[in-house]
């Protein structure tokens, strides 16, 4: 069934993309988001079904190298895949309806054709499998991307990551001679060079996940449209992290570096995650604050207490998107204000939005209540404090107290369009469709919490700092690696291509050559000039040698 | 088989009959007429013909070398001209042919000499087609040398203000590399008694003294064709002065013949007086790769960037091939493939968008922006030369990649920290072409790449892809 979607929709998107007429882009806008609903919905039954397909494709067959590309279906992979395909359908339904959105048709082809490179990640049994979809999601992304300033970091970041992963993928085979994901624990055994394997899959994690330090990437996609921002937030290369984080689980504790690595950037994400959630101005980047914090969560959930890979993938999608669709809905209302210091009041006009806000948040902290237990449990409860405090700071400044809107915005207040609130509705029961009457008491405290900190708004002198440049504008990191890396780099290729090529080859060698030869040609000419006294002296020299020689001879 | 004109000849005959025939053809003129072009392109898509032919009629798999032909040139002394094929060497001329054909497009419109530029151009393709089937070392050696006048010609006539400097750095360096090689030549003759085949090479046995002569001169004539430091220095003073994409192309191709001798000298079991060469070899090959990724990285001339990016693949695949395994040879070869191709175009569009900017009178920032057709095949060939799976450089590069690794992780770690730089650069500039923002011209598609070459360009992109999934694909039943 996977195998079969993987063709429909790679061959529906790729004419897509290819075929594209401004006449036909919302028909085949619409079409693509059908075709992808009726996928979904097979998939569904499949999945409820508990199909399972085997599905294996021999690519290749060298000597020394054997590929297979696997789309097998079972219950798990069914699991791991309807998440994105949901996400997926939101974001065509929003690109569809949204006039905001002008090249429809390609958004959605480009989907289309993420889901399928998603599926091949997500059934892969082999390192080229997984390392191709990888770098495939990057090479979507970026055309995804519209912007060419937001690609910059994007392509670079990425770039790394896949080459970083890359490298650990030809030393895992060169040591153990084998692509399959079964193989990787024989790297324990067979495997040198441990600690460069670690840190270099760690680096490539974290630059997919945009864990702390290399999360500006993901900053610098706040210029783009909303749904495009949020597709790409979850649904495209920190998914491949995710995913290559736990395909290749084994390889991260084979040195001891590497998961005290990852563990402490996912501690500092969420921290980071914070700070731009509750002092960031530009709404967009509170979404991917609040995106890095159930980044930042799932990952120590995955690494300090091996939770189960299915719910983490769950809370980061669901939990993505639920804040995602919560700040869209908010933005589209206010006529695409992207200031929250320009907000407030909004409750106003926009009661039934902010009603189904709350449904979706509350869904989403109650499945994450619920989804954890021992220790695990009391760090879930920990971060749905830390969260409701943060969402109900936000939610404060956009829809209580004092407006600082503009007229215009007031003016043009309305609910936020269906297609958003339907899918947070549907977002939102299916979370709540997880569980029924389990941790409703937690639940319940966390809303006491949330309503506490809309009254009190514990956090308002944080305000103050919407007007500070330094926090605002500055990419603290981009000027460290620009100080760390970049400029070492560029000035090292001065020296050395002053040094080296001038002075050294240029000046020294070819010069002193020319000369040399230069030289010779002017003491050849004149050795051979008719001169009397230079004959005389050529014969007596020659005189000289024979006597020398028969001299020596003789001795 | 002795004498008998055969496919093996036909292929370096070809060429050389569309020189003769482009010599006599009519110069283009006012009238719109390009005989010269056609012709040249007509004998280029003749030879691909062949080549194509020559993989149905060979097994591809197979090792060794394939439909090989004798030819007894003298009797005394006795010289036998041998020919043959493997599959290293016809995915190398097929990607040469293909490089041809795309540097033909970028000098179409360059009337100014035409005739010449075809002719040389021509003379340098069948004499590098005689070098890739020479399975003798005196064929090996004669068309070793003998491609280097076509493009001496070529830079007298279409080299820069500087050219003069830089034929006699050109000289300097190859003659020093055709001298000791010419000299290596002679003595294994006088050694073996007559001419020795290639493939012998792997069983000759050599006294201690001789061998540590002729390995010491056959790797420095090689590498005089080689980017590695210090030769390195001719070839990106050639690359960077030319503003002809046909004759960077073929100046780009050169080392490849160095590279390619590689392939054929190093025998399999390597004598043990090799393995300090190879180590020197390996340390200055690594140092030169970092060296001119970094220079490649802060140079703002992109001509230089796509030669940084080419001399460090070309180090990359020739510490690939002193592993001396036949897989990774293989490997090469495929990765080769896409290589030559990716390089020519780029090659050849970076040239467009030079001469565009010129004739606008603005800067090249944003420059994509105005030429849709041309951004897209230009950014399709930097992704895939960066290393995305859009080419069979992505596969093969990960086999050789894990066997350096694996042999020397040192030297593996710089390698890739060199390919990540090369790759940093090229996507930077690749941006900086791209960036709206700076874009001084309207997108009016006016003087974007015509339709007809936008076409045979997605065509190429298209064998790249192909070459991603199966390298072989054009051939039935591999």
């Amino acid at each position: 069934m996977i195998a079969n979607s993987v063709f429909v929709l790679a061959l529906w998107g790729a004419l897509g993309s290819i075929l594209v007429s401004p006449k036909s882009n919302r028909i085949m806008s619409f079409m693509t988001f059908m075709i992808t609903s009726v996928i979904f919905f097979f998939l569904s039954k499949n999945y409820l079904a508990g199909t399972n397909e085997p599905f294996s494709f021999e690519w290749l067959k060298y000597m020394s190298l054997q590929v297979d590309i696997d789309l097998s279906s079972n219950t798990r992979k069914f699991e791991q895949i309807l998440p994105i395909f949901l996400l997926s359908i939101i974001a065509m339904l929003v690109a569809v309806f949204n006039s905001e959105e002008m090249r429809k048709q390609r958004f959605c082809c480009l989907v289309a054709l993420n889901l399928c490179v998603v599926c091949g990640a997500v059934c892969a049994v082999n390192l080229m499998q997984l390392l191709i979809c990888s770098c495939l999601m990057t090479v979507l992304g970026f055309c995804i991307i519209d912007d060419m300033d937001a690609r910059k970091k994007y392509a670079f970041y990425n770039l790394l990551a896949d080459l970083s992963l890359f490298s650990v993928c030809s030393l895992t085979y060169g040591y153990i001679g084998s692509l399959d994901f079964k193989s990787l624990p024989m790297f324990d055994k067979l495997g040198a060079h441990r600690d460069l394997v670690a840190i270099l899959l760690a680096f490539a994690i974290s630059l997919k996940l945009g864990l702390f330090m290399f999360h500006n990437q993901l900053y610098d996609l706040s210029v783009l449209h909303f749904n495009r921002l949020a597709y790409l937030l979850f649904c495209s290369t920190p998914f491949a992290g995710l995913i290559i984080l736990h395909k290749f689980y084994p390889l991260t504790s084979v040195s001891a570096y590497g998961q005290p690595i990852l563990k402490t950037l996912s501690v500092l994400t969420v921290c980071c995650g914070i700070y731009s959630a509750l002092f960031m101005n530009n709404i967009k980047e509170k979404t991917i604050g609040l995106v890095q914090i159930l980044f930042g969560f799932g990952l120590i959930q995955l690494l300090f207490f091996s939770a189960d890979f299915k719910v983490i993938e769950n809370i980061i999608l669901f939990g993505g998107a639920v804040f995602c669709l919560m700040l869209y809905a908010v933005y589209y209302a206010s006529s695409y204000e992207l200031n929250v210091s320009k907000m407030g009041g909004f409750i106003s006009g926009n009661k039934f939005g902010f009603l189904l806000q709350m449904i979706a948040f509350f869904a989403l902290l109650h499945y994450l209540l619920i989804s954890f237990s021992g220790n695990a449990y009391y760090v879930a409860l920990g971060f749905a404090a830390i969260l409701t405090i943060v969402v109900a700071h936000i939610l404060r400044q956009i829809f209580f107290g004092e407006t600082h809107a503009d007229e215009r915005v007031l003016a043009m207040l309305k609910n936020p369009a269906w297609y958003l609130l339907f899918s947070l509705l549907a977002l939102g029961g299916l979370l709540a469709s997880f569980s029924y009457q389990k941790a409703l008491i937690e639940t319940g405290a966390m809303f006491i919490l949330f309503v506490v900190c809309l009254i009190f708004y514990p956090l308002r002198k944080t305000e103050a700092l919407y007007n500070s440049e330094l926090v605002q504008e500055s990419d603290a990191f981009e000027t460290i690696f620009d100080f760390l890396i970049i400029t070492p780099l560029t000035i090292l290729g001065r020296i050395l291509w002053l040094l080296v090529d001038f002075i050294l080859i240029e000046r020294t060698i070819i010069n002193s050559l020319r000369d040399a030869t230069g030289l010779m040609i002017r003491s050849v000419s004149k050795l051979n000039m008719f001169s009397a006294k230079l004959y005389i002296f050529y014969v007596l020299a020659s005189f000289g040698l024979i006597a020398f020689l028969a001299y020596m001879g003789n001795k | 088989m002795l004498n008998t004109f055969s496919i093996l000849s036909l292929i370096i005959a070809i060429p050389f009959l569309g020189m003769l025939f482009t010599l006599f053809a009519k110069e283009a003129g006012d009238n719109g007429t390009r005989n010269v072009f056609s012709v040249a392109v007509f004998a280029v898509i003749a030879n691909i013909v062949m080549i194509l032919r020559i993989f149905m009629l060979m097994e591809v798999y197979k090792p060794g070398l394939q439909l090989v032909e004798t030819y007894n040139w003298m009797q005394n002394p006795n010289i036998d001209i041998v020919f043959g094929v493997d599959v290293l060497s016809l995915m190398l001329l097929l990607a040469i042919h293909i490089a041809f054909i795309i540097g033909f497009i970028g000098v179409r419109n360059n009337l100014e000499h035409q005739k010449s530029l075809m002719v040389w151009s021509l003379m340098f393709l069948s004499m590098i087609t005689g070098f890739f089937v020479a399975a003798d070392i005196f064929s090996f050696y004669i068309f070793f040398e003998a491609m280097l006048l076509p493009l001496f010609m070529l830079l007298g006539m279409f080299g820069d203000v500087k050219r003069q400097e830089y034929i006699n750095r050109f000289l300097l360096y190859n003659m020093l590399g055709a001298v000791i090689f010419f000299v290596a030549t002679v003595l294994l003759f006088n050694y073996q008694h007559g001419m020795l085949e290639l493939q012998q090479l792997n069983n000759m046995k050599l006294n201690s003294r001789l061998e540590y002569f002729i390995w010491a001169a056959i790797f420095i004539s090689l590498l005089s064709r080689i980017p590695v430091w210090p030769f390195h220095y001719w070839i990106a003073s050639v690359n960077s002065s030319i503003r002809n994409p046909m004759i960077f192309l073929i100046s780009m191709i050169l080392p490849l013949t160095g590279i390619y001798g590689f392939v054929r000298f190093l025998p399999k079991t390597l004598p043990s007086i090799l393995g300090n060469y190879i180590l020197i070899l390996q340390i200055i090959g690594v140092v030169t790769m970092l060296f001119i990724a970094l220079i490649g990285l802060i140079n703002k001339d992109r001509q230089y960037k796509i030669f940084s990016y080419i001399t460090v693949y070309y180090i990359m695949y020739m510490l690939g091939i002193l592993t001396r395994n036949e897989v990774i040879l293989l490997n090469i070869a495929f990765s080769f493939f896409s290589y030559l191709i990716i390089v020519a175009s780029m090659e050849v569009f970076s040239h467009y968008i030079a001469k565009e900017q010129n004739q606008q009178g603005v800067l090249d920032d944003g420059l994509l922006c105005a030429y849709p057709k041309l951004s897209i095949i230009y950014s399709f060939m930097t992704l895939s030369a960066v290393g995305l799976p859009l080419s069979s450089l992505f596969l093969n590069n990960f086999l050789i990649l894990s066997d350096l690794l694996a042999v020397n992780i040192k030297m593996g770690i710089i390698m890739l920290l060199s390919l990540v730089i090369v790759s940093s650069a090229l996507l930077k500039e690749l941006f900086r072409l791209r960036d709206a923002e700076k874009c001084a011209l309207t997108a009016s598609g006016q003087n974007d790449i015509s339709r007809g070459i936008f076409s045979f360009m997605l065509f190429i992109c298209f064998v790249l892809l192909m070459s991603f999934i199966k390298p072989l694909w054009f051939v039935i039943g591999a």
